[in-house]
Parts: C-alpha cells; sequence; structure tokens
C-alpha cells in the first residue's frame, strides 16, 4: 500500500517524476545540511569531521543539481510567481484570522473582589510577604 | 496567452492553492476547544477554489476534481522549483554558521574549566 508499483495516472505522474529527479540533489542536500549543523559551532565548539562530510555531501547536491537540473532565465521568473502565490496563501490566511479575531465577543469586565475575596487574598500576601529571615 | 506565461501563471495558482491546503491541514492538526477555524477554512478554501478556477479557464479545461488535481500537481512542481533558491540561501546560511566564532560565554568557561580540573 506504502509503495505503488503501477504507475499513477497524469498528472501525479510528472509530479513523481520531478520528486525523483529533484530527490538525486535533494537527499544530499538534507543530508548534509544535518550534518553541518551537527558540526557548526553554533552552541558548542566545531566538531571538524561532521563539518567535513556535510560540506562534502552538499558539493555533492550542487554538483548534482547543475548536472540532472538546466536552469534557464525563465526559472526566475517562475520562482517569482511561486513565492508570490505562496505569499497571497499566507496573507488571505492571515486576513481571515484578524476577521475571526475581531469578530470574536469581547469578555466582560471582571468585577472587583468582595471584602470577603479580599482579605483573603490580604492574608495570602501578608503571610507570604512578611516572613523575617529569622529562622 | 504565450505558454510561458501561461506556465508562470499556473506556478503562481498552483503555490497559491497548495499553500491554503497545507493551511487547512495545519489548522485540523491544531483543533482545540479554544479555536475559531472556520473563517480561516473558508478563506483557503475560496483560495484552492479560485485558483482551481483560473487554472481551469487558462488551460481551457473543465472545472472539476481533473482541474484541482492539476493545480495541486502544479504546485507541488512550483514548490520543488522553490527549493534550489531556498537551499542557495541555506548554504550561505551554513558557510556564515560553519566560520563564525562562538562568543566566549563565562559560563560555559566556567564549566570547562571545571570538568577539567576533575
Amino acid at each position: 500500500m506504502l509503495f505503488r508499483v503501477e504507475e499513477p495516472p497524469q498528472p501525479e505522474l510528472g509530479v513523481v517524476a520531478a520528486a525523483v529527479v529533484a530527490a538525486m540533489w535533494l537527499l544530499p542536500a538534507l543530508v548534509g545540511s544535518g550534518f553541518v549543523l551537527i558540526g557548526a559551532p553554533l552552541y558548542w565548539r566545531a566538531r571538524p569531521a561532521p563539518l567535513l562530510v556535510g560540506w562534502v555531501l552538499i558539493a555533492v547536491a550542487w554538483y548534482q543539481y547543475y548536472s540532472v537540473m538546466s536552469v534557464v532565465p525563465m526559472d526566475a521568473l517562475r520562482w517569482v510567481s511561486a513565492l508570490l502565490g505562496v505569499l497571497l496563501a499566507l496573507a488571505v490566511f492571515v486576513l481571515c484570522v484578524r476577521t475571526a479575531e475581531r469578530m470574536t465577543p469581547q469578555e466582560p469586565e471582571t468585577e472587583g473582589l468582595t471584602e470577603k475575596e479580599r482579605k483573603y487574598v490580604e492574608s495570602v500576601l501578608r503571610r507570604h510577604l512578611e516572613v523575617t529571615d529569622d529562622p | 496567452m504565450t505558454p510561458e506565461l501561461e506556465s508562470v501563471f499556473a506556478t503562481f495558482v498552483g503555490s497559491a492553492a497548495l499553500t491554503s491546503l497545507f493551511v487547512i491541514l495545519a489548522l485540523i492538526g491544531t483543533l482545540n476547544p479554544y479555536h475559531r477555524p472556520a473563517i480561516p477554512v473558508l478563506g483557503a478554501l475560496a483560495v484552492i477554489l479560485a485558483s482551481t478556477y483560473l487554472f481551469a479557464q487558462t488551460a481551457g479545461i473543465t472545472v472539476g476534481s481533473g482541474a484541482l488535481r492539476m493545480t495541486m500537481s502544479e504546485g507541488v512542481l512550483a514548490l520543488l522549483n522553490l527549493l534550489p533558491p531556498a537551499f542557495l540561501v541555506f548554504t550561505f546560511l551554513f558557510l556564515q554558521a560553519s566560520f563564525r566564532k562562538r562568543p566566549i560565554d563565562p559560563l560555559l568557561a566556567l564549566l570547562e574549566s571545571e570538568s577539567g580540573s576533575e
């Protein structure tokens, strides 16, 4: 069930093919990034071995990318277009959340403490604040 | 519309539709009694439907499940296209992280000196 043996129909077939081609450089890129993050002096001192392995894998990823993919000037326009699409969807989401929050009725103002509650709070504060340092 | 412009437009609507689908999945995944997801879900659904309609009009196909699948497929391809420039930015950030000098932290220095003396 997890791995389909038969070919998916179009348009999913194109997506699967593109994902397989992208995986050729994405896998070393992801693993390399992980190693660089482990080896870089972010929170502790640098670990040269994972850092070196990570950079080798990142170099392999870029080499794979340029040998597998063909970059054309039109790609830049597609990158901008995809980014704008993502931003549009996020902007609509933010506006909807803002509208939903504005439509939420405000809670009524809390009433003041009664005399009994006031005395109780006062006694609690007194007990906690008036402790002397004497043993 | 030229095929190039059509492909750019398909990328735009596809990425908007797929991002809205992710938004809906995130809203479903974070449901709790204090959530008011109705309006954001409706907004995201509106983006998906509008994107599908615009894609179908541009491609000259009927609006339906086929158009929706094609729009989502364009979205996946668009996001796959976005990965190389994102990885380029990350590579520069990794370079900075690899060659940065950790600021001297007196607490860590104390820990190191204590572990060295034991």
